[in-house]
């Protein structure tokens, strides 16, 4: 099996959603041997380097009439990330560009290590949702992404140039011309497509089901 | 780059759509959660 996922780290449902499927590919057996590679969606590429912004202005866009809904959905997300055992304080947020998480996230994946890769993500993740600070500060993320494994020098390399840029504009290129307009977006065996943060029993009932199919067709 | 583009309009979509929080340039949407709210609601009016 090969699953392949678009996402942000700006995206709640892409943290959730993402953990979803990893559990549920633990679940049966099949995690430590099937590539989940991570695709770049920047939910919005044109995101400030720094704000003063708070995460419910950003979440209204502005308009105070849909902050009494925003606030309910606000709190929606993180009982689903609790519910989930996903550490989550979401009205600390301060929403900043993610492209350099994104670039620092291919450096990982170029490693050759998907449990590096993987830790770089979820370490990215909790910078966003649960530590209160800004992904796109450079020293927050290399603290974040040297804590985790990757190498000081090479992590001020890519902050310090433009390197693996392309590489998520080709991500998102690829998302806008399959026609994939939100995340997270899964595909599997580039057969079935599983969009957004479904329960996790839809995860592990899809790839239940792949699986079976897949050791059909290979008796 | 992947050797192998998606044809999407092949792909064979697994799950509930609408029961999933979504994330795009417009937003993030919770599908489920405004149904889970217009239940509530229903249920409360009906339980007058």
């Amino acid at each position: 099996m090969e699953i392949r996922y678009w996402s942000d780290i700006a995206c709640p449902f892409c943290y959730i959603g993402s953990n979803r499927m990893k559990r549920a590919m633990k679940e049966i057996g099949i995690y430590d041997e099937t590539p989940l590679k991570f695709k770049s969606f920047e939910l919005d590429p044109h995101a400030p380097q720094k704000t003063t912004e708070s995460y419910i202005n950003h979440f209204t866009r502005g308009n105070k009439a849909l902050e009494p809904q925003a606030k309910q959905q606000m709190a929606y997300i993180q009982s689903m990330a609790k519910g989930d055992g996903l550490p989550m304080d979401i009205n600390s947020v301060v929403p900043t560009n993610t492209g350099d998480a994104h670039r620092l996230i291919k450096l990982a994946e170029s490693k050759g290590d998907p449990e590096l890769t993987e830790k770089v993500i979820k370490r990215f993740y909790q910078v966003y949702f649960n530590d209160g600070e800004s992904i796109a500060d450079h020293d927050v993320l290399t603290n974040a992404a040297v804590e985790v494994g990757l190498d000081k020098d090479d992590v001020e390399k890519v902050l310090n140039s433009n390197e693996y840029h392309q590489d998520v504009v080709n991500d998102e290129s690829e998302a806008h011309q399959s026609g994939i307009q939100a995340a997270p977006f899964f595909v599997i065996n580039n057969k079935y497509a599983i969009s957004g943060a479904q329960p996790y029993e839809v995860f592990l009932k899809a790839l239940k089901q792949i699986q079976t199919e897949e050791s059909k067709e290979n008796a | 780059m992947d050797k192998e583009k998606i044809n999407f309009s092949s792909l064979e979509s697994v799950g509930n759509q609408a029961d999933a929080g979504i994330c795009g340039p417009d937003g993030c949407s919770i599908e489920d959660h405004r149904r889970q709210v217009a239940k509530n609601k229903k249920k409360a009016e009906d339980d007058k």
